[in-house]
């Protein structure tokens, strides 16, 4: 009878918890999905300017190239590392558009971005495969030298247009539809196919999940990590191109917020930090929201400082709704 | 009888010799960095008549105070087993809202003081209690708090603003027998560091903590709290930080305290402090600390031109990260 009732409670305290780790299931899953719609009531409510044809071209260009970036990154937080040079990356390749435009050498801009991409992908690899740097550490120290070899390179004198044919990559269109949402959709059709239905995709999110088993297991695992920092380097450096050609005018800043920005949408899309779940249509759900957020915005007058608070405040509310789903998971 | 003897005193010595090797590679980051300083500083010194002046190596101690407070806090969140990405932002928002609310004129200078440091401490404390409570990944919380304290920053002012009376000013420039105070006030805080990691029981508990949480918890640690503990001591670090490079400039700049947890970071891995927490030691971060400013101050003397100083610190840093293989290959 005692043990009848003292057993109770425990199990509806068992239940309960079933309940909230679902509910934080649920909520890691489609947090960017949930907060988009909640956004767009809002905009519908207060600032139905956001709906003008104008700025949803906008909104959806400035997607397309964090979508872009968070590709690479995803690819990157799969395989349970992260990247911190794509911010950097973004503006040496601006940098070289830049110069480019001066001397008029297209062909040996293309080449050099190739070698950006290459070297920065190789360089981040080898570090954490190699020599087992732990990927924060090793993406941050290539920021560094990522940062100063392009201050050595421009000698600080980053300033500077676009030549017209990369404008027209960032921001002309092809029958109406712009040329930089092709791109991604492109990217975002072919990375989803590859981590879904190609041996690469499911050796990475083995390796994501276990290291140790994947490599008993036979899978290449520093091959794979290594391909998911060149993905990045390459997505970060097409997406600086990008960047560069939309906003027409390249200084020493743009793209620095893409570190932040490209963390937090997939993070908050669904990819756990802690490896092997999650994916590309998650991650570029992430990409959107936190668009239309900092669009909103600037729709609604809200000083420029509020754009940062709200991505700070976006990357903080997920890891922590993924650091409760992960506790649960692990009680359970 | 004889042979034992002789033999006596030879395995003597070669026991002597083998507890010296071990010692020798257990601490082999902070021989390194040790090796790596007194280099650079005889290689400085030969090659730079000012170098080795009394003045010059003030100003090279008093340099190294920003980055040391914040290295300091950094080891202790580190040891335990975290990472602060937003040691740079407190002391920005900390160094901004004491310059405006000095201007203000309402409060005593010193007690504004007070505030601006338990302020930077309640941040920390804030990042410790998310780390915690809800078992954030502490890299991508502290990135997000960072991405927050930088649009305060901004929300304070976007120019230089401030007023600084000038008594605290003297916090920096005040000096005894020629040395900066602030630097005999320094070496106080690197010996108070060291006593608390080394002979406190707080300070085993962070090592035990960073080390094996498991074990701590089992041992009747309570990690929570020691890791919450190490936030806070970050966070009062950055905003000291913070004021003290108020007190230098005179004027609160937007841009001060660029890239600062950046740069603790590196300071703690080149000395030797482990990325997975419990294993480091502050005699290691010191060195890197001084390193570093060295190195900064020779590119100075030399005046390398400033383009090519970020690519000559990263390539260091890569080196410095490459070359200390990581005991667990992640």
């Amino acid at each position: 009878m005692t043990e009848a009732l003292e057993t109770r409670p425990a199990n509806l305290d068992r239940r309960r918890m079933d309940r909230a780790a679902y509910a934080f299931d649920w909520l890691s899953r489609y947090a960017a999905f949930s907060a988009i719609i909640v956004c767009l009531m809002i905009a519908t409510v207060f600032a139905p300017a956001f709906f003008n044809f104008g700025n949803l071209r906008a909104v959806l260009i400035q997607t397309a190239i964090l979508g872009i970036v968070v590709l690479g990154q995803t690819t990157v937080v799969i395989g349970r590392g992260l990247d911190m040079s794509v911010a950097a990356t973004m503006t040496f390749a601006a940098v070289l558009v830049s110069q480019a435009s001066l001397s008029g050498d297209y062909g040996l801009m293309i080449l050099q971005c190739l070698a950006l991409a290459i070297a920065a992908g190789v360089a981040n690899g080898l570090l954490i495969v190699w020599r087992g740097v732990p990927p924060f550490v090793a993406t941050f120290a290539m920021l560094i030298v990522i940062d100063g070899a392009r201050l050595a390179y421009s000698r600080g004198q980053s300033a500077g247009s676009a030549p017209d044919w990369v404008i027209g990559l960032g921001a002309g269109s092809v029958s109406g539809i712009p040329i930089a949402i092709i791109l991604w959709l492109a990217l975002l059709a072919l990375f989803f196919i590859a981590l879904n239905f190609t041996s690469w995709g499911r050796w990475l999110y083995a390796v994501g999940t276990n290291r140790v088993a994947a490599r008993h297991a036979g899978i290449p695992v520093k091959i794979v990590i290594m391909s998911t920092y060149l993905a990045t380097g390459a997505m970060a450096t097409l997406a600086g191109v990008l960047l560069s050609g939309y906003v027409g005018y390249i200084d020493n800043t743009l793209g620095a917020n893409y570190n932040l920005n490209s963390m937090a949408a997939v993070i908050v899309g669904g990819v756990a930090f802690t490896g092997g779940r999650g994916g590309v249509l998650g991650a570029s759900m992430g990409a959107l929201l936190l668009t239309i957020m900092v669009n909103l915005l600037v729709v609604l007058r809200f000083e420029l400082f509020w754009q940062q608070i709200v991505q700070g405040s976006v990357l903080v509310i997920a890891v922590v709704i993924q650091g409760l789903r992960q506790r649960r998971a692990d009680r359970t | 009888m004889a042979t034992t003897e002789q033999q006596q005193p030879i395995s003597q010595s070669w026991r002597d010799a083998d507890r010296w090797v071990s010692w020798a590679r257990r601490q082999a980051a902070v021989l390194i960095i040790y090796g790596l300083t007194a280099i650079v500083t005889v290689v400085a010194a030969v090659y730079s008549p000012t170098f080795w002046t009394f003045s010059n190596i003030t100003d090279v101690l008093r340099q190294s105070i920003v980055l040391g407070l914040v290295t300091i806090g950094q080891l202790f969140v580190m040891l335990a087993g975290g990472i602060d990405m937003s040691v740079g932002m407190i002391a920005r928002v900390v160094g901004l809202a004491t310059a405006v609310v000095l201007t203000w004129d309402i409060l005593p200078p010193y007690l504004v003081l007070t505030l601006g440091l338990a302020a930077g401490a309640a941040i920390g404390l804030a990042n410790g209690a998310l780390v915690t409570r809800f078992s954030a990944q502490p890299f991508i919380l502290t990135l997000g708090m960072m991405g927050i304290l930088y649009g305060a920053a901004l929300a304070i002012t976007d120019g230089p603003t401030g007023l600084i009376p000038f008594s605290l000013l003297q916090i920096y420039e005040m000096r005894l027998w020629g040395v900066p105070l602030a630097v005999f006030a320094m070496a106080l805080i690197w010996m108070i560091a060291w006593w608390i990691l080394a002979r406190t029981r707080f300070g085993r508990s962070v090592y035990a903590v960073g080390g094996s949480p498991t074990v701590a918890r089992l041992s009747g640690l309570n990690g929570e709290r020691v890791v919450m503990f190490s936030y806070m001591i970050s966070g009062l670090m950055a905003a000291a930080a913070g004021i003290f490079l108020l007190t230098r400039s005179g004027v609160g700049n937007p841009n001060m305290a660029l890239g600062l947890e950046f740069r603790s970071i590196v300071a703690a891995a080149i000395g030797g402090v482990s990325l997975y927490g419990g294993r480091g030691s502050l005699v290691g971060v010191l060195g890197a600390v001084l390193l570093i400013s060295i190195i900064s101050n020779v590119f100075d003397l030399f005046q390398i031109s400033p383009y090519f100083r970020d690519l000559a610190l990263g390539l260091i840093v890569v080196l410095a990260v490459a070359i200390n293989r990581s005991e667990k290959n992640v």
